[in-house]
């Protein structure tokens, strides 16, 4: 993207105009990306945090140029499974806690959610052993596709596309089995 | 049975947004990163007189 490309090389030049612009563009959507991660709201919030101020810190040595989303999403996931591995986490808090809302995004799929589905995918993705929830998460709520994902992660495409398999498998069937 | 199309909907579309006071404690934290980030660059380049 233009804009992105635009902001990339401002920021790299020390703006903090570019900087703002880059956390009010992609904060929902890496906070949403780090509680599904995370299972946990004040955690997301810590990751989304220290991700940012990572992010400034590297403005000079930043050798990125190309996509600033995927870029931004592999370091909260990276993040995420840092947290998870020290065992960090607080408390989990339910997803549920947001109110249901509908996005002003203006994506013609958008859903209204309530705070009982919330709940139930909450619980379902927490049942998800880890390496399958970063998948299904990073391809569907990231857009990652399962090469990059592979990439970042340092395991094989085929690997990456059986854990999404198996993950949304048991995703589903978690979720019918509450609809039932 | 729900359908995979149904679950990735469902995923994609949780609505979590940023409190207005969470983004102000944020930014504070970032903008003061790079502004250190730029100070230290910028003593780094300064010429040996």
């Amino acid at each position: 993207m233009l804009e992105d490309k635009l902001l990339l090389l401002k920021f790299k030049r020390g703006s903090p105009d570019a900087l703002r612009r880059i956390y009010e563009k992609y904060k929902d959507e890496l906070l949403a990306l780090a509680v599904a991660l995370l299972n946990d709201r004040a955690t997301a919030e810590d990751a989304l945090h220290d991700v940012f101020v990572s992010f400034a810190q590297s403005a000079d040595k930043l050798k990125l140029s190309g996509n600033l989303k995927g870029y931004l999403i592999t370091c909260v996931a990276n993040r995420a499974r840092n947290s998870k591995r020290l065992g960090q986490q607080r408390m989990a808090v339910s997803l549920g806690e947001t109110e249901p809302i509908i996005s002003d995004s203006g994506k013609p799929e958008r859903w209204i959610i309530s705070s009982e589905e919330l709940d139930t995918l909450n619980n379902a993705l927490a049942q998800l052993p880890y390496p399958q929830r970063e998948v299904v998460i990073l391809h569907v709520q990231g857009s990652m596709k399962f090469k990059a994902i592979a990439e970042s992660q340092n395991v094989s495409i085929n690997t990456i596309q059986s854990r999404y398999r198996y993950g949304l498998d048991k995703l589903r069937s978690l979720l019918n089995s509450e609809v039932e | 049975m729900r359908p995979a199309e149904n679950i990735e909907k469902l995923i994609r579309n949780v609505p979590i947004n940023t409190s207005a006071k969470r983004d102000e404690e944020v930014l504070d934290d970032v903008l003061n990163a790079l502004e250190k980030s730029n100070n230290i660059q910028s003593a780094a380049h300064q010429p040996n007189l």
